[in-house]
C-alpha cells in the first residue's frame, strides 16, 4: 500500500499547487481569493443542497473515471469517454420515445441500449487497435469529435424539438415516467447503480484473474504474453467495459438531470474523467474520491455567482492547471520504476493490485 | 469561383499555421494537442491588445510573446518535468480556452464578442484583385510554409529536430542538445499558433468571442497526422480541410441533401483512416502498446 499512499499524497500535493496558483491568479485578476475559496467550500459542502449538487456532478465522473481506470491500467489510453457518453445518451433518447410497453421496461431497455451504444463506439477503437494497430489515443480522440458532431446532427435534425423556441438545439423532453431521477440528478436508483458499478469494478480489478491479467498487460506486455494472456482479449474487454460505463453515464444524464438530449451537453465529462483516473492513481478507490473532488468543483462553480463575481471559466483554468501538473508526478514515478525495475525486479512486481501504470513502451516486435 | 477560393484560403490559413506548429513539435517527437489552446490565446491576446493600444501590430507582437511563453511552460512541463505530452497538451488546450474566456470576462466583463477597432492589413483591398479581403497573414502564409519546409528539410536545425524525433539516443550521441532544440521547436510553434489565432480573429471579423477556435486546433493536429508530419503535407491537408469546410457551408446554403456535420466530420474520419493505414503498413495486426504519447529522450 506504500506506493498507493504516496500516489495519493502526490496527487494531493499537485492539486494543492494548482489551487494556490489559481488563488494567486484570481487575486491578481482583481477577485478576492478568500471569497472565491469560501464560495467553493459553500458551493461544494456547506451551502444548502450543496452536497446533493456535488453528488450529482460526481456520479457521471465516477462512471467515466472508473472506466478510464480500467483501460489505463492495462496500458491502453482510451480517452474516448466523451463520444461514448454521447452515443449512449443518443441511443437512450432515440429509443425510449418509440418503444412500446410499460415505463419501467422502456427505461431499462433504454439504459441497456445506451450501454450497448457506448460499447460499440468504444469497440470501433478496439477493432482498429487489434486489426491495424492504430493508436487508440488518436482514434478515440477523433471519435470524440465525431460523436459530438453526431449529437449535433441528431439534435438539429431527426430528433429536433420543433415546438421549442430555445436557442440550443435539443430533442423533446422525455416523459417523466421513464426518468430515473428528477432535475436534482440524485435518486436511489442511480446512486445504487453507481455504487454497484464501483464495487464491481473494484472487485474486477483487485480480486479477479482478469483484473490481474489486465494490470500485467499494462505493466509488462512481455510477461503477460509469457503467462498466456491474450492482449487482444484484454483490449476488447477493457474497451467494452469503459465504453459501456460511459454509455451508462450518458443514459443517466438524459434520463436524469437534463431530461432531454441537448446539443453539446456535459462537454467536459470525458476529459475530466481522464483527470479523475490519473488523480486517483489509476485505482478504483482513488478514482472514486477524485470524482467526488471534481464533482465538488463542478457543484461549486454553479454556486459561485451567488457569493462572488468570479466567472465560470475559472473552473476551466483550475482544471487545466490540475491536468497540466497531474502527470508530472506520474511520469516521474514511471521513470523511477523503469530505473528500479532493471537491477532488481523483485520488490517492484510484488504488489500488482496497487500498481502504477506502465510507461508507454513500444512493442518489441 | 474567386469567392470560393478566397473563403477557402481564409479558412485554411489558421489551420495551416497551427498545423505547421504541430509539425515542428511532431518532428521532434512531441504530439502537440495544445494547438487549440494556444490558438485561442493568440486570438484573444491579439484582439485585446489591439483594443487597448489601437495598433494591430502591437496586438500581433503581444500575441506572439504570450503564446511563446505558454510554449515555454508546455516545454518545461513535458520535457523538463516529464509529464505525459498528450495529457499536458490537452491540459494546455483546457487552460488556454479557459484562461482566454476568464481574461475576457475579467477585462471586458462580457462573455460575448469583443470587437477590435481595426483588422489586419488587406493589401489587395481596392486594387481590383479578385480576392480583395485576403489579409496580410493569408498572403504571407505560403512563404511561411516554404520557410518551414526549408528549415525542417534543408537545414542543420531541421535535421537535428528530425533526429530527435526519430532516434533521440543517436541525436544525443551526435552532440545535439535535445532539450534546447525541443524548446526552440515549441517556441516557433507558439508564434505560429499566435499568427493562426490572430488571422482567425483579426483576418476577417476583427473580433473575438470565447471558444472561437471551435476545434480548429484539433483539425490542425489531424492535418499534421494526415500530412505525415511533413510541412508541405500538413499544409496540403489544411488547404483540403479549409476547402471542404467552405464547400460544406456552400452546400448548406444551397440546400444540398448533405448534412453539414458530415462534412465537418471529414477531417476526423480521414485521420482515423490515415492512422489505421499507417498501422497496417508499419506492423500488420500487432497489438502493440502505443508509443504516440511517450516522450523519448
Amino acid at each position: 500500500m506504500i506506493t498507493n499512499g504516496s500516489a495519493l499524497l502526490r496527487s494531493i500535493v499537485m492539486i494543492a499547487i494548482a489551487i494556490v496558483a489559481c488563488a494567486i491568479i484570481f487575486q491578481l485578476s482583481g477577485y478576492s481569493a478568500v471569497d472565491a475559496m469560501s464560495g467553493f467550500v459553500q458551493g461544494a459542502i456547506t451551502g444548502p443542497g450543496s452536497l446533493m449538487s456535488t453528488l450529482r456532478w460526481s456520479l457521471p465522473l465516477m462512471l467515466v473515471g472508473v472506466g478510464t481506470v480500467l483501460c489505463f491500467r492495462s496500458g491502453y489510453f482510451n480517452v474516448g469517454a466523451q463520444g461514448q457518453l454521447y452515443m449512449g445518451a443518443i441511443a437512450a433518447a432515440a429509443l425510449i420515445p418509440v418503444l412500446p410497453g410499460p415505463a419501467p421496461v422502456r427505461m431499462a431497455v433504454g439504459v441497456l441500449a445506451a450501454i450497448a451504444a457506448g460499447m460499440l463506439w468504444s469497440l470501433i477503437a478496439a477493432w482498429l487497435k487489434t486489426s491495424t494497430g492504430a493508436d487508440e489515443l488518436l482514434t478515440t480522440l477523433m471519435l470524440n469529435f465525431i460523436g459530438a458532431l453526431v449529437l449535433q446532427y441528431v439534435t438539429n435534425g431527426p430528433l429536433r424539438d420543433l415546438s421549442g423556441s430555445g436557442q440550443v438545439a435539443a430533442a423533446p423532453p422525455l416523459p417523466l415516467d421513464v426518468r430515473i431521477t428528477g432535475s436534482s440528478g440524485v435518486g436511489p436508483v442511480n446512486v445504487t447503480l453507481v455504487i454497484l458499478v464501483l464495487i464491481g469494478c473494484w472487485f474486477l480489478v483487485n480480486r479477479t484473474t482478469f483484473g490481474l491479467s489486465a494490470t500485467i498487460v499494462g505493466r509488462n506486455p512481455q510477461v503477460a504474453a509469457r503467462q498466456g494472456v491474450n492482449p487482444r482479449s484484454i483490449v476488447w474487454s477493457t474497451f467494452a467495459l469503459s465504453g459501456g460505463l460511459a454509455g451508462l453515464a450518458g443514459a443517466l444524464e438524459v434520463l436524469g438531470p437534463t431530461g432531454r438530449l441537448i446539443q453539446g451537453f456535459s462537454p467536459d465529462v470525458g476529459f475530466t474523467g481522464v483527470l479523475v483516473a490519473l488523480v486517483g492513481g489509476l485505482t478504483v478507490l482513488g478514482a472514486t474520491f477524485a470524482a467526488l473532488f471534481f464533482g465538488a468543483l463542478a457543484a461549486a462553480i454553479g454556486y459561485l455567482p451567488i457569493v462572488t463575481d468570479l466567472p465560470r471559466s475559472a473552473l476551466e483554468v483550475l482544471q487545466g492547471l490540475v491536468a497540466l501538473l497531474i502527470t508530472v508526478q506520474l511520469r516521474a514515478r514511471w521513470k523511477k520504476r523503469a530505473a528500479k525495475a532493471k537491477p532488481d525486479p523483485a520488490p517492484a512486481v510484488s504488489k500488482p493490485g496497487v500498481s502504477e501504470p506502465a510507461a508507454r513502451t513500444e512493442d518489441p516486435t | 469561383m474567386w469567392q470560393f477560393l478566397e473563403t477557402s484560403l481564409q479558412d485554411a490559413t489558421p489551420i495551416a499555421l497551427a498545423a505547421l506548429a504541430g509539425t515542428f513539435a511532431a518532428r521532434c517527437g512531441i504530439f502537440h494537442l495544445g494547438l487549440e489552446g494556444l490558438m485561442c490565446v493568440g486570438a484573444f491576446t491579439s484582439v485585446a491588445v489591439t483594443i487597448g493600444t489601437g495598433n494591430v501590430l502591437t496586438g500581433l507582437t503581444f500575441a506572439a510573446i504570450v503564446c511563446a511563453m505558454l510554449s515555454v511552460l508546455f516545454w518545461a512541463i513535458t520535457v523538463k518535468l516529464k509529464a505525459d505530452p498528450i495529457i499536458a497538451g490537452l491540459a494546455l488546450t483546457t487552460l488556454g480556452l479557459g484562461a482566454s474566456t476568464f481574461a475576457q470576462e475579467t477585462i471586458f466583463s462580457t462573455r460575448g464578442t469583443i470587437t477590435a477597432p481595426e483588422g489586419l492589413w488587406q493589401p489587395f483591398a481596392g486594387t481590383g484583385f479578385p480576392m480583395p479581403t485576403l489579409s496580410i497573414i493569408v498572403i504571407v502564409t505560403p512563404l511561411i510554409i516554404l520557410a518551414s519546409w526549408i528549415v525542417l528539410r534543408r537545414s542543420q536545425f531541421g535535421f537535428s529536430i528530425s533526429a530527435i524525433g526519430e532516434f533521440p539516443y543517436a541525436a544525443r550521441s551526435a552532440g545535439i542538445n535535445i532539450d534546447r532544440t525541443r524548446l526552440t521547436a515549441l517556441v516557433i510553434g507558439g508564434v505560429l499558433c499566435a499568427l493562426a489565432g490572430a488571422q482567425l480573429a483579426l483576418g476577417g471579423l476583427t473580433s473575438f468571442s470565447s471558444d472561437m477556435t471551435a476545434g480548429r486546433g484539433f483539425i490542425a493536429f489531424s492535418a499534421v497526422v494526415l500530412g505525415g508530419s511533413h510541412p508541405l503535407g500538413a499544409a496540403a491537408a489544411s488547404l483540403f480541410f479549409g476547402a471542404a469546410n467552405t464547400l460544406g457551408i456552400q452546400a448548406q446554403l444551397a440546400k444540398w441533401p448533405v448534412p453539414l456535420e458530415l462534412v465537418l466530420m471529414l477531417p476526423y474520419i480521414l485521420t482515423i483512416v490515415a492512422v489505421a493505414l499507417t498501422g497496417v503498413l508499419l506492423r500488420k495486426g500487432a497489438v502493440a502498446q502505443s508509443a504516440f504519447g511517450e516522450l523519448r529522450s
